[in-house]
């Protein structure tokens, strides 16, 4: 038999686990224009001043924790940096391999276009990390001209996709959170594929035929297809490709091109709204 | 009696906040400490499984209130864990320095995959939860015991009764 207490307590476990599921189940059956998502939306508004005046203050703390967690990556992009340089200098020596290769970049990247739009700088003002998730919270919002689907970049290639807007700030869901997803196509071959976010981070390439000749260091680019994102922005290099006999497709592994941990500042593409979100079937944000 | 409730929650409400504004900026990798956690295991040994579920749910709700999808789910994985660390309530020894690191490797590590589970069992989500555990739910729980003393003794010191039993 039980204590009174102990029955009090399994009574108020039972209830807030009721409580709970039932919060949970009216978040995933509501639509986005539901209470609970707009109480999520206002939380983020009220929080966004706190987080940008804390970024403001602890970012020199802040460079003493990367370095630590970058250490081993110092270390390990030391010894590839090396086995680089050393590629390089025998490919300088093979002038029409180059040529030829440069010719066939030229034609598909298309750098012009990626610029050919207006755009807004925001600041990155918080980061919502898990094992389920990977945003940003940007200091632009609804105010600002900001709303949902508008593609978010910076120079060195795709960050991701703008899924929350409330008045001052907005969510920006990046490429490597695991319900993203872009097409793309490969530089080095023109094959199109689908990028997607693995759990815990990273990036796969998706829907690649066994045969295609890809390699790692090729880099992949968004296609522009679905009209999502313009077509030629970076979104990293081929890390790994292999075959797996139980899989249909080739198992490709992408390295992004930008460190989501490193980003300050963001350009958001203002006047490129795609008609439908392209982020995996049956899925919500 | 109600003074003791506010401070309580004051603790909880500052975990929370600090864990959105300040946490993010010190990540280590992919870890990163769960002070909402260690504010709620902390209280469930102080006070007792009731506190510790109660304290679970409102920690695990806070965090459900900002942009994220299940939401509900953190409030559910926090209040069994804070359940769970109650029944422990005045049966360890509670004042050795390794207790609160133990103790939160453990918490930490039962949160993070009561939370996955869920939503491997129930929603159906394609899992990898092999390398999700090695790459965020290991280092995370090692980095949320590292902290731990630094909030558990200070709430412990502040809320014990004199002349707490030791086993």
């Amino acid at each position: 038999m039980y204590p009174q207490k102990s029955y009090q307590d399994l009574i108020v476990l039972v209830l807030l686990v009721i409580l709970s599921i039932g919060i949970f189940t009216f978040h995933f059956r509501e639509g986005e224009s539901g209470l609970l998502h707009g109480l999520q939306r206002f939380t983020m508004n009220v929080m966004s001043p706190l987080q940008t005046g804390i970024s403001v203050v602890i970012s020199p703390f802040e460079n003493l924790f990367r370095f630590i967690g970058e250490s081993k990556d110092f270390r390990s992009e030391n010894r590839k940096l090396k086995k680089e340089l050393a590629e390089t200098q025998r490919q300088l020596t093979t002038f029409k391999d180059i040529e030829k290769e440069n010719a066939r970049l030229r034609k598909l990247v298309s750098l012009e276009e990626k610029i050919a739009f207006n755009t807004l700088v925001a600041r990155v003002i918080g980061r919502q990390t898990t094992e389920w998730q990977s945003n940003i919270v940007i200091d632009m919002g609804s105010a600002d001209g900001i709303k949902k689907h508008m593609p978010v970049l910076v120079s060195e290639g795709l960050v991701g996709q703008v899924v929350e807007v409330s008045r001052g700030a907005a969510l920006v869901q990046l490429i490597d959170d695991e319900k993203s997803g872009e097409a793309a196509q490969i530089v080095e071959t023109g094959e199109e594929g689908v990028v997607q976010g693995q759990e815990g981070g990273g990036l796969r390439l998706n829907f690649i035929a066994k045969s295609s000749p890809v390699k790692a260091g090729d880099s992949v680019i968004t296609s522009g297809i679905a009209g999502v994102f313009p077509r030629g922005i970076l979104i990293g290099k081929v890390k790994e490709a292999k075959d797996d006999p139980y899989l249909m497709y080739k198992t490709i592994v992408i390295e992004p091109g930008i460190n989501t941990d490193l980003l300050e500042e963001v350009l958001v593409i203002t006047d490129m709204e795609p008609p439908a979100p392209f982020l995996r079937e049956g899925k919500n944000q | 009696m109600i003074r003791p409730f506010f401070i309580k929650l004051g603790f909880l409400l500052t975990a929370f906040l600090a864990q959105i504004t300040l946490v993010p900026h010190f990540k280590i990798g992919q870890a990163q400490p769960d002070l909402v956690l260690i504010v709620v295991v902390t209280l469930a040994f102080l006070d007792g499984a009731l506190a510790g579920t109660i304290s679970g749910f409102t920690g695990g709700l806070l965090l459900d209130l900002l942009p994220k999808p299940y939401m509900g789910l953190s409030a559910l994985s926090k209040l069994v864990v804070g359940y769970l660390s109650g029944l422990f309530e005045r049966t360890v020894v509670m004042e050795n320095i390794f207790f609160p690191v133990l103790a939160l490797l453990i918490a930490s590590l039962s949160d993070r995959l009561f939370y996955s589970a869920f939503i491997f069992l129930f929603l159906g989500e394609k899992v990898h939860l092999f390398s999700i555990f090695w790459q965020m739910i290991v280092p995370s729980a090692l980095y949320s015991a590292a902290v731990a003393p630094l909030i558990y003794f200070p709430i412990f010191r502040l809320f014990s009764p004199k002349g707490k039993p030791l086993v």
